[in-house]
């Protein structure tokens, strides 16, 4: 009579030796065609350090940023179809069943993820996400953002503090990521999360000749085109 | 004009596959791209590689010829003489800028891209050549393309009156605007603008507006195209008349929704949208402000701050406001503070704002109890959303009954007339037919407000200087037709026929 045992180490000494017979990681899903969207937003701020509450960081200007809040709105999430054979895309919109009109305002600050809600999702496979930054009221003022901190010039020992608001809507269409399977999601959901970058929204800006408009307006503006949309399907 | 549609879809495919270094090779010294001039000897030594005909490097050039067959670039030169001095004058400087966003569409397919403006005149004309590209980070919705598309505009040096002996129709378009009315009434796509108020003929030729001219009785004056050019502004960049096109808002006003809807960004707040080719529906000093050198002034986010129709109606001029663009008669587009006077050195005595001399009078006034049809009875008009048209409003939802994403209407400030008085004034308003929704009023006389001046029909007014138009808050926003005989852009309709080729927003049915 064969050892069972024996018989199972020969298997799985077969397998780890032919190649062939190696389980190769699952690829990604190809595209992203769901009934049903959740949207959520997050903030990553990378090698930012967390110094008293601050979200500290140095730019590509070699300015110093430290930003005690960051209040940030989002009005409009909507998934955008790829475009068919790279066709010009101009007026003449019509919006997407994904659509998500919302007013959230979140502090970037806290580093939170937040899911907003969800939507329909259509049937043609979705390529950009829509965001809209626009107006919605913080403390009885509509805003689009406001961000407070400080930040020291290169080579200068002072540094100088800043409260600034924008008022201007800002809409962006970051690009989608490589999409991954999410086990949690029931059959013909997605998810769908917009993450941002804090700490690389202030890069390429001389922040001393920027009125507080053009500053908050420039940084949210930059988070925006600077984000990246992660997104999972159901297996 | 099909041929000129298929003639910059050819130059923009060549330009999105264009090499940079060989372009480079090809663009020559004569157009001093972003500096708002060109060396203009027209020598030829700047020639296309390709054609041996001369080009300047801002590509509105490669159409010269082909909007104007009469026209090549040796034939053009700097411009001189105090018409054509002020045009190039007043260009924008574009040294060194470039745009960026996710809507950019660069030449070597990247996000970036630079506008460029240009100008060089003949006897006749001055040539403003453009790449029709914004001269800040576009912000209409991202979801639509900005891309370089050539253009050069004529401007005719000295302005010519209108024949007496034309042909035109009449401003008041009873039958037009019924029919307005009665496709308003139903929300039926129009698959033509219904009045003759301005200018569109089918792509077949079949059909039309009726004749290029229209009268109050007294003058005679050229129409505006229904949808497309009617003036270049500083940037280059084509104002575009009064109206969008058959949708969203049919052969309506696109300032209700972009700004009662400041979140969609259909149109910036600079006025500015991309489509065919990006336009202008309306103008914001404060985004056409130039500096020192002539470069822009302001960014976006201070310019798009400013753009408070309230504030924009004001009569509190306090300083004559710049050029911002030049009509295809010869008349420059000015901002909203005009000087009516000037003392013997030339200072402005007699500063006043600017107004337009239409009222939003309401789509409804068309209804017509003895018409055939029967959507414009006014029982069903008072029945359908246009039963609250002009009411009183804060907010739109005052005009929708809570629903706004099923309305017709917006809550929007505008001039309305009450009890002979014309005042700025929050109104639920439809955008759909903006020529019939409006009406002129005549005004004995233009001053007769402190502070303001009232412009005529075609947004025009007789000022100190000369005649010029006056961008406005209020309809018709640019010049509403032309006072003089304009060049030949003023009806050409390549980028409205290349809009909807390309499946934009016009005429016909919604897909």
């Amino acid at each position: 009579m064969t050892n069972p045992r024996l018989l199972l180490g020969a298997v799985l000494a077969l397998v780890a030796c032919d190649p062939e017979l190696e389980l190769e990681p699952e690829p990604p899903p190809d595209s992203l065609i769901a009934a049903r969207i959740h949207y959520a937003l997050a903030s990553d701020w990378e090698e930012a350090e967390l110094v008293d509450g601050a979200r500290v960081f140095t730019t590509d200007l070699g300015y110093t940023v430290g930003l005690t809040s960051w209040w940030q709105s989002t009005t409009n999430l909507e998934l955008v179809a790829c475009p068919e054979d790279e066709e010009f895309r101009h007026a003449g919109h019509t919006h997407d069943v994904s659509q998500l009109v919302l007013q959230v305002i979140e502090n970037l600050v806290d580093g939170q993820t937040t899911l907003v809600g969800e939507a329909e999702g259509g049937e043609l496979p979705y390529c950009n996400l829509y965001q809209i930054m626009g107006t919605v009221p913080l403390d009885g003022v509509e805003i689009t953002s406001r961000v407070a901190g400080w930040y020291r010039a290169p080579g200068a020992a002072e540094a100088v503090s800043f409260d600034a608001v924008n008022t201007v809507p800002v809409s962006v269409l970051p690009e989608f990521t490589i999409g991954a399977w999410d086990e949690t999601l029931d059959v013909d959901e997605a998810r769908v999360e917009l993450v941002r970058y804090p700490a690389r929204a202030f890069d390429g800006l001389m922040l001393e000749t920027l009125s507080d408009l053009d500053l908050a307006f420039s940084a949210s503006q930059a988070l925006g085109w600077d984000a990246e949309v992660h997104w999972a399907l159901a297996r | 004009m099909k041929w000129h549609a298929w003639v910059v879809m050819v130059s923009l495919a060549t330009l999105a596959c264009a090499d940079d270094s060989g372009a480079d090779d090809e663009l020559g010294e004569t157009g001093e791209s972003g500096s708002g001039s060109g060396d203009g000897d027209g020598d030829g030594d700047t020639g296309d590689g390709d054609t041996g005909e001369a080009v300047g490097e801002c590509s509105g050039w490669d159409l010269l010829s082909d909007f104007y067959p009469d026209v090549s670039f040796g034939d053009l030169s700097a411009c001189s003489g105090e018409q054509a001095e002020a045009i190039e004058a007043s260009l924008m400087n574009f040294d060194g800028l470039t745009i960026t966003g996710d809507s950019v569409v660069g030449e070597d397919g990247s996000n970036t891209a630079s506008p460029c403006v240009e100008v060089l005149c003949d006897e006749d004309y001055a040539y403003i050549a453009s790449n029709a590209l914004p001269h800040y980070d576009p912000q209409a919705a991202p979801i639509f393309d900005t891309t370089e598309t050539p253009i050069v505009h004529r401007i005719p040096l000295v302005p010519v009156a209108v024949s007496s002996d034309v042909s035109a129709d009449d401003w008041y378009d009873a039958p037009g605007c019924e029919s307005a009315l009665g496709m308003a009434v139903v929300n039926m796509t129009p698959t033509m603008p219904p009045s003759s108020h301005c200018w569109y003929e089918t792509k077949d030729g079949t059909a039309n507006t009726g004749e290029h001219y229209v009268t109050d009785g007294e003058e005679v004056v050229h129409k505006v195209m229904c949808y497309g050019q009617t003036a270049s502004l500083i940037t280059g960049i084509p104002a575009f008349a009064p109206c969008e096109e058959a949708r969203p808002d049919p052969y309506g006003s696109p300032l209700f929704w972009a700004y009662d809807d400041p979140d969609e960004l259909f149109v910036d707040y600079c006025g500015t949208h991309p489509a065919a080719i990006t336009h202008n529906h309306w103008l914001n000093e404060v985004c056409l402000a130039q500096d020192a050198d002539d470069k822009p002034a302001n960014s976006y986010a201070t310019g798009a701050a400013s753009f408070v129709i309230e504030d924009l109606d004001a009569a509190d001029c306090t300083v004559e406001s710049d050029t911002l663009g030049w009509a295809y008669d010869g008349h420059p587009l000015e901002g909203g503070c005009v000087c009516m006077e000037r003392d013997d050195d030339g200072t402005c005595t007699d500063l006043r704002r600017a107004r337009s001399g239409y009222v939003y009078a309401g789509l409804a006034r068309w209804a017509n109890d003895a018409s055939d049809d029967a959507n414009i009875h006014t029982d069903a008009v008072v029945a359908s959303h246009l039963g609250v048209e002009l009411s009183s409003c804060t907010t739109r939802d005052d005009c929708c009954d809570g629903d706004t994403m099923n309305c017709r209407l917006y809550c929007h400030p505008l001039l309305v007339e009450d009890a002979g008085e014309v005042a700025l004034e929050q109104r639920c308003v439809t955008p759909d037919y903006s020529w019939c929704g409006h009406e002129f009023v005549e005004h004995d006389d233009v001053l007769e407000d402190d502070g303001y001046v009232y412009l005529d029909r075609c947004n025009g007014v007789e000022t100190a200087d000369g005649y010029v138009y006056a961008g406005t808050p209020t309809f018709p926003y640019v010049n509403g037709c032309y006072k003089d005989d304009p060049s030949e852009m003023a009806i050409d309709d390549t980028y409205t026929r290349l809009d909807m080729d390309m499946g934009g927003m016009g005429g016909g049915p919604p897909p």
